[in-house]
């Protein structure tokens, strides 16, 4: 199962509530993220395509996926080993880094 | 005998009322209003000239109008602007600025006044008209790629004819108006000729608003109002980029001590033997999503502004808000911070971000 957050979600993801726009962390989170996740088979992973965005703040990647853990959805162990993150563009390497350090530092 | 009437029995009342709660009476009140207002216009004296058949005052721009090289001289008549505004009362009424003695403006210093005329055109019924005739060609032509005559309903003047210097047209949002960081973009890559490095451009400014939407405002304005301003420019001979963003805000100072960071930054201002002074507090507000462990998913914001001058290696980035002044250095990946009290306040926060742009064809 794929997730492209630019085709699937915005090209702009950005703001950390729904209450600061229609293309929130929240918003990815709620509405497809943990949809998808539930799909997914137990022994299946995610895949999420990162790359066909301008970009993300930190608030929109901490609240869509450390938000995870810190609702206590998922544990982060059981997170990381789900999800797939995928990019062609290197500049992308960064934020993949960056997702990973927020679900670990989720509490 | 004259009858006291009830309408004087009830002012009677309320004015011993308001003795004994130790106010002074409205007659007391508006003299010292007066006083204040007539020692705020004689301690700005040399910018600002009264007309007195009308009672209206002008408030008169410097030579140059740079918030970098010349702070002091360029801040205050811009924030005259918006003081004499806010005299609602006390027969103070603004008539004109003039901006005919202004010989070069800087591209941030233009965002700014665009964005405080803005408001002064909102208050005003949009009905401004500005009066060109004696202005500098560089400053209407500076001004008209800005897009600084949309705000009226005037024909826009031609562009700089040397093109050094070229100016993307403003942009006015507001939360949620993030797709507009990606239209700004696209602007700065048609006047740099390439492309830039999207993702952390992207990072920068829609943080920027997210930061604008939680703490640059006071909680009772609503959304809609809570603008913010961003713009950027690029000079073909130094290959020089730079961004600027502003809002019209009570600033990262103030905002700071009212939101859920501040034990994290008192925390830091305490480690880095910082003073509680408004550089400092720009400072902590940055540096406290880097350093600190315990400051919860919260508070990381500010350090996305820095990625886009990482990404480049040489660069700048310049906070202004209130009286503090932070700037991060980048000198060929080499990291420097400088930080700064400014003599008078900026109402609001000002980011700029400065980079250079390689060649086409050169590797960074």
């Amino acid at each position: 199962m794929r997730i492209n957050i630019g085709k699937d979600f915005s090209d702009t993801p950005a703001g950390r509530f729904r209450s600061d726009g229609k293309h929130s962390g929240e918003a990815f989170r709620d509405d497809l993220l943990e949809k998808r996740l539930s799909e997914v088979a137990e022994d299946e992973k995610l895949y999420i395509k990162i790359d066909d965005v301008e970009g993300y703040g930190s608030s929109f990647l901490e609240e869509a996926f450390g938000g995870l853990v810190r609702k206590g959805k998922y544990s982060s162990i059981d997170l990381l080993n789900k999800l797939v993150f995928e990019f062609e563009d290197v500049d992308f390497e960064f934020y993949k880094k960056k997702i990973i350090e927020y679900i670990k530092d989720a509490k | 005998m004259i009858k006291v009437t009830q309408r004087e029995i009830e002012r009677i009342k309320r004015f011993n009322l308001t003795l004994r709660k130790g106010g002074k009476s409205s007659r007391v009140k508006k003299k010292g209003r007066v006083q204040y207002i007539n020692n705020w216009f004689q301690e700005n004296s040399d910018f600002i000239s009264l007309e007195k058949s009308s009672g209206r005052y002008t408030v008169v721009f410097p030579e140059s109008l740079n918030l970098y090289d010349g702070f002091n001289q360029s801040i205050k008549p811009i924030n005259s602007l918006r003081k004499i505004l806010s005299f609602k009362r006390g027969g103070v009424r603004l008539r004109a600025l003039d901006l005919n003695a202004i010989q070069d403006i800087s591209t941030p210093a233009s965002l700014v006044l665009t964005a405080e005329i803005d408001n002064w055109n909102t208050k005003n019924g949009r009905k401004l008209t500005p009066q060109t005739e004696r202005w500098h060609p560089n400053v209407r032509g500076t001004l008209s790629e800005l897009g600084f005559f949309e705000l009226f309903n005037y024909q826009p003047c031609a562009p700089n004819s040397n093109g050094l210097v070229k100016v993307v047209k403003f942009i006015k949002g507001k939360p949620g108006d993030e797709d507009k960081a990606k239209h700004l973009r696209e602007q700065i890559e048609k006047i740099v000729g390439s492309r830039v490095k999207r993702p952390p451009l992207f990072q920068a400014l829609s943080e920027a608003i997210t930061n604008v939407t939680h703490h640059a405002y006071p909680k009772e304005i609503i959304k809609a109002r809570k603008h913010w301003y961003m713009t950027a420019s690029f000079c073909e001979q130094s290959r020089k980029l730079k961004v600027a963003f502003y809002d019209q805000g009570i600033g990262i100072p103030s905002s700071l001590p009212k939101s859920k960071f501040w034990e994290s930054a008192k925390g830091y201002i305490a480690k880095m033997g910082l003073i509680n002074d408004h550089p400092s507090l720009i400072a902590a507000a940055v540096e406290m999503g880097r350093t600190s462990t315990n400051s919860g998913n919260r508070g990381k914001g500010l350090q996305d502004l820095l990625e886009f001058i990482r990404q480049y290696g040489n660069g700048y980035l310049s906070i202004m808000s209130q009286r503090g002044h932070y700037r991060f250095s980048c000198i060929e990946r080499q990291e420097k911070i400088q930080k700064n009290s400014l003599d008078f306040p900026i109402m609001g926060t000002l980011i700029i971000w400065s980079v250079t742009i390689p060649e086409r064809g050169v590797m960074q």
